[in-house]
């Protein structure tokens, strides 16, 4: 490894990625899949700004779009938030394991 | 009055019949059907008779016949204008006709279109016009169609008068049949005396048209006709089963001659190309001489002819038939069965007698023969006194034919005219015997009947005497010129005696059998009390067409002088018969005997005397047994037990008959019956239970494999469902895997397999 | 090895043990803080990648706000025993299959590091502070941005003037996204009665 490259940065965006992923589909408490939606999306916010710092043509389009997926991400916690506090108050519970209504 | 086509009057003649037919079919039709609601119609119904029989069906028929006779009258005076009869030299018969015949009709062309009219019918086998035959109907009228016109007419429109009072029962509206037993007693029917003369009607019309044919086709239409005719009347009580099998019988046996009579007719038109008379005549010397109609196919074709004839005029082996119509009451039998519908035979053979060759002539002459003495030998046991005349006729009609076949074309006719007028009268006084003796048909229950009916007893003796052949009576005239021709026929040909010994023999058998029967009937001590105290004398209705029948049979062949038979008007030299003879077409083919005409000429003489001999031996015998009483008619019956069982079964045949052709019918359609049953029924029956046993399986087959083959297709999905329903789990974190799954998924396809994606490191 | 490289694996390790430990840890307010840790790590990360705005930004929203936020979902929603909810061991096993998977098929399709050219020019841009740039960026100034590489135009003489990307709408439907967004939690999240009451 001489030196870093946008590959290194690609992996540890995968990582955190595919940890994020797995968290929403392990995770049976909601604030846990919550977290794991975070998780996506810092991985594809470190992708973006690998991007932006490695490639030439795309200046730094990268760290714009970073941005906005910070504010985006914000808004939508805030939003996930109020959806499981209404799960919470409908259930009695956060297992999501317990929404179960549409079994076929 | 000069009329344009005095032939049109014999048209008119022959419609008149049918057009009372019509009438009364109409009114008996109406009636018919008004029966049901008799309330509503009630006026139109009481008008056409009611319930009861009307008595003009009767005035009606009676008129129309009427009214043909005088028609055909006023023709014959009209005839006589164009056609006189020639004056009576004694030119030999050899050198031909003398000027005044066959001149006068050739000089007068046009009496020839006044006489004859033909109208197109239809046309066959139109394809090539060459080859069409035209079935036209048409009329000529020559002298012998005149007398036959006027004997048929004068003797029906007297039987029409007669039935008036012998069907008189009829009239009632309920009749009782004394020999038809039901589970009540007797038989209990309307009456039906519209419909014996609406029958009587159609008989007249088609008899009529039969004489006025001047084609094959029409002779054989009318032929069919009298033949209905003959059924419907001999099965008038058609509840007795002896009527209606008698009916059967006499229709049947008519058939078989009538096949003969089709094949004839087939032949001519298949060589000669026409059935007209006149153009058969035409063309058939020269078609023999140029060998288009070869002679075997004329030959088959005359006998088959004839064969119709021998059906029709009852000859043997088809004579079967005419005892039993006896069946039908007496006026039919009179008319049908004595004097014209059985005549027709014979006039057919008198009109297409040139197309007949010396072995069809032959032929004819020996059936005659057969025939005569066959029924004669048979009337000589009969006890019924209408078989007796049954038989009697049948015997006449073979002197007729043996005349025919012998080349006495004129004595064979003459005959006819002359049987007809004293059978009917026969016939008649039969009928009234029978109404006076209140049905009573048996001679052995008869006798001594003379003072009570005296007007019948003595128009029968007339009758019984003219058939004898007493002087001057009109037999005689007729019988002798058989026995002449007969002998003169011997003379030329010895090797035929028979047709000689036949007729002079049953000459004498039928004076026997009929003074037999007068003195049975009429004289001695009455054989049944009961009978004899119950017995009249007819009413006028009867007794006046008696006595009228019996004069003609006294006069009609009477000419002047009257002793002679050859200056007869009728049936004498250049006589009314003798201007009809064929004998320039007898000429032309050759057929003409002169040898044979002046053997007849000759030996005229020796039969009369022949003939007065077995005459007289007859009546001698007759009266020793009947009238003197000196012979004992039981013990000849015993002395020839076996020959008068022979003769009282009429010689057997219609054992004969049953067993070969009835029986062996009833067999093969037993053994149809039952091939139809066990074989082509069990057939269709396996070929059922066969398709019921496909069909079951293709059930199965259906049930099983084609509904199970879906079946388990809708099974196979719904297990496909199902198993994909397990997918649903409802767990959001099942389907957050399958998220990643399906990326996973796109992502391979995106790099590996479509190269959108730079390839991997 | 050089400083960059190994700072860069410390980080890099940081942040991607801790994610790790997000995932595996049952508890959930354990894993509340190793998401903590994991958003520092990236902020470290970015920093490296000499995107200090994007850094910064991230503590401040990431960290300061949703971590904060999430903690108090933590907390509004803890009971007792649904602190702790513990899954079947069948469904880790399927878990990591998949998401080793998932990791191959991203690895396997990253581009290379000849892909883009040298990474030499990058360290030009490195230069310039990265807030000014990321400024002018968002005015869409001529000078900070490149021409769009814009394919499927028809090739013409003259050449086509090129649109200048800016982002100053986006930006301002996000704060307007923002807004619909406060608004919106804040009704969802309204007071209502609890069903069946406390525990």
């Amino acid at each position: 490894m001489s030196e870093v490259s946008l590959d290194h940065y690609l992996v540890l965006g995968a990582v955190l990625f595919v940890c994020g992923a797995l968290c929403m589909a392990m995770k049976r408490n909601a604030i846990g899949v919550l977290m794991g939606v975070e998780l996506v999306l810092n991985g594809a916010n470190i992708n973006f700004v690998a991007f932006a710092r490695y490639n030439p043509v795309f200046r730094l389009e990268g760290q714009v779009f970073a941005l906005f997926v910070i504010v985006m991400a914000a808004a939508e916690a805030a939003i996930a938030l109020a959806i499981v506090l209404n799960f919470y108050n409908n259930h009695m519970t956060v297992d999501v394991d317990t929404a179960e209504e549409l079994k076929g | 009055m000069h009329l344009e086509n005095p032939g049109l009057l014999y048209v008119a003649a022959t419609l008149a019949p049918l057009a009372s037919f019509l009438l009364l079919l109409l009114a008996g039709g109406l009636r018919l059907a008004l029966r049901k609601n008799r309330e509503r119609g009630a006026a139109l119904y009481q008008m056409l008779g009611g319930d009861r029989p009307h008595r003009a069906a009767a005035f009606i028929a009676t008129g129309a016949i009427a009214l043909s006779f005088i028609l055909s009258l006023v023709g014959f005076v009209y005839f006589l204008q164009d056609h006189p009869l020639p004056p009576h030299a004694e030119s030999p018969h050899a050198a031909g006709h003398p000027e005044g015949g066959p001149a006068a009709e050739a000089s007068s062309g046009s009496t020839a279109d006044r006489w004859a009219g033909s109208v197109r019918w239809a046309e066959i086998g139109r394809f090539n016009s060459t080859k069409s035959t035209v079935l036209a109907l048409g009329y000529r009228i020559d002298s012998l169609s005149t007398v036959m016109f006027l004997m048929v007419s004068f003797i029906a429109t007297f039987i029409h008068i007669f039935s008036i009072g012998y069907m008189s029962e009829e009239l009632a509206p309920v009749v009782e049949d004394h020999q038809v037993h039901t589970e009540e007693g007797h038989l209990h029917r309307r009456g039906r005396f519209g419909r014996f003369f609406l029958y009587l009607s159609l008989f007249c019309f088609s008899m009529l048209n039969l004489i006025l044919a001047d084609n094959l086709f029409q002779v054989f239409l009318s032929w069919e006709l009298v033949g209905i005719c003959s059924y419907l009347l001999i099965g008038f009580y058609y509840e007795r089963t002896s009527a209606s099998n008698a009916a059967n019988k006499a229709f049947i046996t008519n058939r078989v001659g009538d096949a003969g009579f089709i094949i004839g007719l087939l032949i001519l038109w298949t060589y000669l190309g026409t059935f007209n008379f006149q153009e058969l005549f035409h063309k058939l010397p020269q078609a023999l001489q140029d060998g288009s109609l070869p002679k075997w196919a004329l030959i088959v074709a005359g006998l088959g002819i004839f064969l119709g004839c021998v059906g029709k005029s009852a000859q043997f082996p088809l004579h079967v038939w005419l005892p039993d119509a006896m069946e039908g009451p007496t006026p039919v039998s009179a008319l049908i069965h004595a004097a014209t519908m059985v005549a027709a035979g014979v006039y057919l053979v008198g009109r297409v007698y040139p197309l007949f060759t010396e072995e069809a002539r032959l032929v004819i002459a020996y059936t005659g023969g057969i025939t005569l003495f066959l029924a004669a030998t048979v009337a000589l046991v009969m006890t019924d006194i209408k078989k007796v005349l049954a038989y009697s006729t049948v015997s006449q009609l073979g002197y007729m034919m043996l005349a025919l076949g012998i080349g006495g074309w004129v004595a064979g006719l003459f005959h006819l005219i002359t049987h007809a007028f004293f059978k009917a009268l026969l016939f008649l006084g039969s009928g009234s015997v029978i109404y006076g003796c209140h049905h009573e048909q048996e001679m052995t229950r008869m006798g001594g009947l003379y003072p009570k009916m005296k007007i019948t007893a003595i128009t029968m003796l007339v009758g019984v005497l003219t058939i004898m052949g007493f002087p001057l009576f009109s037999g005689w005239y007729s019988k002798d010129m058989i026995l002449a021709q007969a002998l003169g026929y011997f003379l030329v040909h010895r090797q035929h005696f028979l047709l000689l010994a036949l007729p002079l023999f049953t000459a004498g058998l039928t004076a026997f059998y009929m003074f037999r029967m007068w003195f049975m009937t009429f004289t001695g001590p009455p054989r049944d009390e009961h009978v004899h105290e119950h017995a009249h004398e007819s009413p006028r209705w009867m007794t006046i067409p008696l006595i009228v029948l019996a004069i003609f049979s006294v006069c009609v062949s009477w000419g002047s002088p009257i002793w002679s038979a050859e200056s007869s008007y009728l049936g004498g030299h250049h006589g009314l018969l003798e201007m009809s003879e064929p004998a320039d077409e007898l000429k032309n083919l050759k057929m003409m005997d002169e040898a044979l005409n002046s053997a007849v000429h000759d030996s005229h003489t020796l039969a009369e005397v022949l003939a007065y001999v077995a005459a007289g031996l007859g009546v001698l015998f007759a009266a020793l047994f009947y009238y003197w009483r000196v012979l004992n008619p039981a013990d000849a019956k015993l002395q020839f037990a076996g020959v008068h069982r022979f003769l009282w079964h009429k010689w057997y045949f219609d054992e004969l008959y049953s067993a070969v052709l009835v029986r062996p019918a009833l067999h093969a359609a037993h053994w149809c019956r039952n091939f139809d049953t066990y074989i082509i029924d069990g057939f269709i029956n396996r070929a059922a239970w066969a398709t019921t046993m496909l069909s079951r399986w293709d059930g199965i087959f259906d049930l099983a494999i084609v509904d199970g083959l879906v079946n388990l297709t809708g099974r196979i999905i719904f297990a496909c469902g199902a198993w994909l329903r397990r997918f649903q789990t409802g767990y959001i974190r099942s389907y957050v895997l399958f998220l990643v799954l399906a990326a996973i998924g796109i992502f391979f396809a995106l790099t590996y397999f479509l190269n959108l994606a730079a390839a991997g490191p | 090895m050089s400083q960059a490289t190994i700072l860069f694996l410390i980080i890099a390790a940081f942040t991607g043990l801790s994610a790790v430990a997000v995932l595996v840890s049952q508890n959930i307010v354990r894993s509340a803080v190793w998401l903590l840790f994991t958003l520092a790590g990236t902020s470290g990360v970015f920093f490296l990648l000499g995107a200090d705005f994007v850094a910064a930004t991230q503590l401040l929203i990431y960290v300061g706000g949703i971590l904060v936020l999430v903690v108090f979902g933590v907390m509004l929603t803890a009971q007792g025993p649904f602190i702790t909810m513990k899954v079947g061991a069948a469904e880790w096993v399927i878990a990591s299959v998949v998401g080793l998977l998932l990791l191959g098929v991203l690895v396997m399709s990253m581009p290379g590091p000849e892909a883009f050219g040298s990474s030499e020019a990058a360290p030009a841009n490195a230069q310039v502070s990265s807030s000014t740039q990321l400024g002018e960026t968002f005015l869409g100034l001529p000078g900070a941005m490149p021409e769009a590489n814009v394919s499927g135009l028809p090739k013409t003489a003259t050449a086509v003037p090129r649109t200048r990307v800016s982002y100053l709408l986006p930006f301002e439907i996000v704060s307007v996204h923002l807004l619909v967004v406060l608004i919106g939690a804040a009704y969802l999240a309204r007071a209502k009665r609890r069903k069946g009451g406390l525990p």
